[in-house]
């Protein structure tokens, strides 16, 4: 990694959801052959979520969430399989779901790939519970519909 | 091409999964299929069986992808087995230093099965 690290130039919030929204596109099609739309209004009961962290030039976190129902439905996509009871699975799916979206979404911020690092993903289940990033940084906040299934997407950056 | 030995590295069981069946969509006949949670699993692995293949993850806890290559090296008779790095760190850097250290072949996540074929094929076509 090079030592030399220069902090990112802040972009409008158009960009960021452009390279969120692109990286959907690019690991949902691929992994689960699965079309994703933005979604204005949905009500999700977020019970599980996965995280991964961004450090270096580009600071922050990248995080998915969604129901159980949703969590399942999408390890059997990706697994190609016709159930998965295993909550183990679950969560290893979505961390990995979320890990291919870090680095997608980090892939196409100019000049971050080799000053950026991710952190192997953590996964939370249930609802109740509040993240604190460090201060100041933007953060969005983007549902997306795939099939009948409901996600959110959260992105925080520091830069 | 006769049936080999593959030893799949990824921290990840569900992806572990994902890259053996990739393997079969290829077309490549698994007659064992090994796997390890990180890079000093894998070099454990390596004592039971010699792999005909590895598919290696770079980030990864206990020892990473990187330091696995490097270490794999040094490993009496498993230089000419070649490794595929699958990961999400798809940076030149990475891409450069994975190459440095022995690995014969670079596919970022997500991939198709496609990718799989094209990239691991011709290294194990004279298995």
């Amino acid at each position: 990694m090079n030592s030399n690290i220069d902090t990112v130039t802040v972009k409008p919030a158009t960009a960021w959801i452009s390279y969120v929204h692109d990286s959907l596109h690019e690991v949902f099609n691929m992994m689960l052959g699965m079309k994703v739309t933005p979604c204005e209004d949905a009500k999700l009961n977020a019970e599980l979520t996965a995280i991964v962290g961004l450090a270096g030039s580009l600071c922050g976190l990248f995080c998915i969430r969604c129901n159980k129902e949703t969590g399942a439905k999408l390890t059997q996509k990706m697994l190609n399989i016709d159930a998965s009871e295993s909550e183990t699975e679950v969560m290893d799916a979505l961390g990995e779901l979320c890990n291919m979206l870090a680095g997608s979404f980090k892939a196409r911020v100019p000049g971050v790939a080799d000053t950026c690092m991710l952190s192997i993903p953590t996964t939370i289940t249930g609802a109740d519970y509040q993240v604190h990033p460090l201060r100041g940084g933007q953060r969005f906040e983007m549902l997306v519909r795939c099939d009948d299934e409901f996600l959110q997407v959260i992105l925080h950056v520091n830069c | 091409m006769n049936a080999i030995c593959a030893l799949i590295v990824d921290d990840s069981s569900v992806m572990r999964k994902i890259v053996e069946r990739s393997l079969r969509q290829a077309g490549i006949e698994l007659s064992q299929v090994m796997e390890a949670g990180n890079g000093m699993e894998a070099l454990v692995a390596i004592q039971q069986r010699r792999p005909d293949l590895i598919l290696s993850d770079i980030n990864m806890p206990t020892m990473n992808g990187l330091e696995f290559v490097k270490q794999l090296q040094a490993v009496a008779g498993m230089k000419d087995v070649p490794v595929v790095m699958i990961t999400t760190e798809a940076s030149e850097s990475h891409v450069v230093e994975a190459l440095s250290y022995g690995a014969r072949g670079y596919i970022r996540k997500p991939f198709t099965a496609e990718q799989v074929k094209e990239h691991v094929l011709p290294l194990v076509k004279n298995a």
